[in-house]
This record gives structure tokens, sequence and C-alpha cells, in this order.
């Protein structure tokens, strides 16, 4: 029942992020709503017992690309220099949300549903040339950018 | 756990349709590929909504899953790039007048 609720209170925030990509006027305020769609699916994901899955996508979407995108979104209005205040800052909001997630997966509060981890380390043997399509896609993604990013370069320079 | 499997596919029908209203609505190319990402997303919540519902779950789920992550790892690289792409060289980012892609 509580967790009923809690996903009905997560799904609609996670809703209201999803309508504030859309109604923001910055850029920036809709990257920040798409990475708050992120950790309300990590959070679902949670709930539902797959503890896996939802560190998955806290790490890799949250930490790492959402991240990625709101340091390229942000960096356009951004002026040049180092603020060691702001580093300390961030350093340590980064410090206290990492142990959070540290504590809450070591408490035993979070259930384990059907052994996700257990599945996708057979699926990986499994499926392996799968994973070579995936790698193969992901690769033309990056050399396709870095082909974008060489006519950015010819540009400033 | 039922009715909380209900719950997850309702938020992701609910982001699939914001999603598609944000889609149709907007000419922002940036805005627009955000939208597709939010669809990637509700596509995860409900592949690991059925996938935490049965007892044995298949590898191929799973693996549909995590192609899903890739597709969408691979569609935020695009997105920076053409983000930076576009503002440097003073494009607009307007999808009406993105008529063609040329080299």
């Amino acid at each position: 029942m509580i967790s009923d609720i809690f996903i009905i209170v997560i799904a609609g925030l996670t809703i209201c992020g999803g309508l504030l990509v859309f109604l923001s006027k910055r850029l920036l305020h809709a990257v920040l709503a798409l990475t708050f769609v992120f950790i309300g699916s990590a959070l679902v994901f949670a709930v539902l017992g797959e503890a896996f899955v939802a560190l998955l996508q806290l790490f890799v979407f949250v930490g790492g690309l959402s991240t990625y995108l709101i340091v390229a979104v942000a960096s356009e209005t951004a002026q040049g220099g180092f603020s060691k205040t702001r580093f300390i800052s961030a350093l340590a909001v980064a410090a206290v949300g990492i142990a959070l997630i540290f504590a809450w997966t070591g408490s035993g509060m979070l259930p384990y549903g059907s052994g996700f981890a257990n599945i996708a380390a057979s699926a990986i043997s499994e499926y392996y040339p799968v994973f070579f399509m995936l790698l193969l896609l992901l690769f033309s993604a990056v050399i396709g950018s870095v082909l974008i990013m060489r006519r950015f370069v010819k540009l400033v320079v | 756990m039922i009715a909380a499997i209900y719950y997850v596919l309702a938020l992701g029908f609910s982001l699939v349709a914001i999603a598609l209203a944000g889609i149709a609505a907007h000419r922002n190319l940036i805005v627009v590929m955000l939208g597709i990402e939010i669809i990637l997303a509700a596509s995860t919540i409900v592949l690991v909504s059925f996938i935490s519902g049965i007892q044995n779950p298949d590898p191929s789920g799973i693996m549909m899953l995590f192609a899903i992550w890739a597709v969408a790892s691979a569609e935020i690289i695009t997105v920076i790039a053409l983000y930076i792409y576009m503002k440097s060289s003073d494009r607009s980012f307007d999808i009406s007048k993105l008529s063609k892609m040329k080299w």
C-alpha cells in the first residue's frame, strides 16, 4: 500500500518533469526537467524491486549523460574561469548524493525482485552478437559526432 | 505489486502521450530530440514493469532494454554534437527551416 502511494507520487512528479521539458522557455530548464524524468524512472525501478536497473539508470543516464547534456547547454552562457567555492560546494553535493545512494543500496531497504543482474549476465553470453551490434551503433554515433565537431572546430579556428 | 505495475504502465503511457504532443507542437530541434528521449525512457519503464511482473523473465527482454539504452545514449551524443555545432554556426533550431540535410 505504501509502495503504491510512493509510486503514484513519483509518477506524478515524473509526469510534471515530462511536461516541463516542453513548457520550459529556456533549453537548460528543459534539459534539467529531462534529468528529473530519468531520476523519476530510476525511483520507479527501485520501487518495483529492480535495484540493478535503477542504479544503472542513475549512474549512466543521470550521472553521466544528463550531466554531459547540462554542461553542453550551460556552457553556452557560462563565463570562463574556475571557482574554488563552487567546485567545493558541487563536490559536497555529489558526495552526499553518492553516500545516500550507497547507504540506500547497502541498508537492505531496497527490495530485490527478479534477480535482474543474474539474468542480464546470462543474456550477455547468450546474445553477444546483439551486443556487438549495439557497440557498432554507439561507435557510429561517436564517429558521426566527431565529424560534426570537426566542422565546429573549423568554424571556431 | 500488480496494482503498482498498473500505475507504472499508466506512467509510461502518459509520458509517451506527453512526448508525442510536445514533439507535434514544438519546432525546436533539440526539444524534439529531448521528446524522443522521453519516449525511450517511457519504453524502459514499460519494459521493466513487465519484466518485474513475471516470475522467470526471458533474457531477450533484457537485451531489448540494453538496446533501448544504447539508442538513447547514441541520441544524447548526437544531440550534444548537433547543439554545439548549430549554436556555433548561428543556424536556426527551427525544424521547419531545416528542409534539407546537406553536408
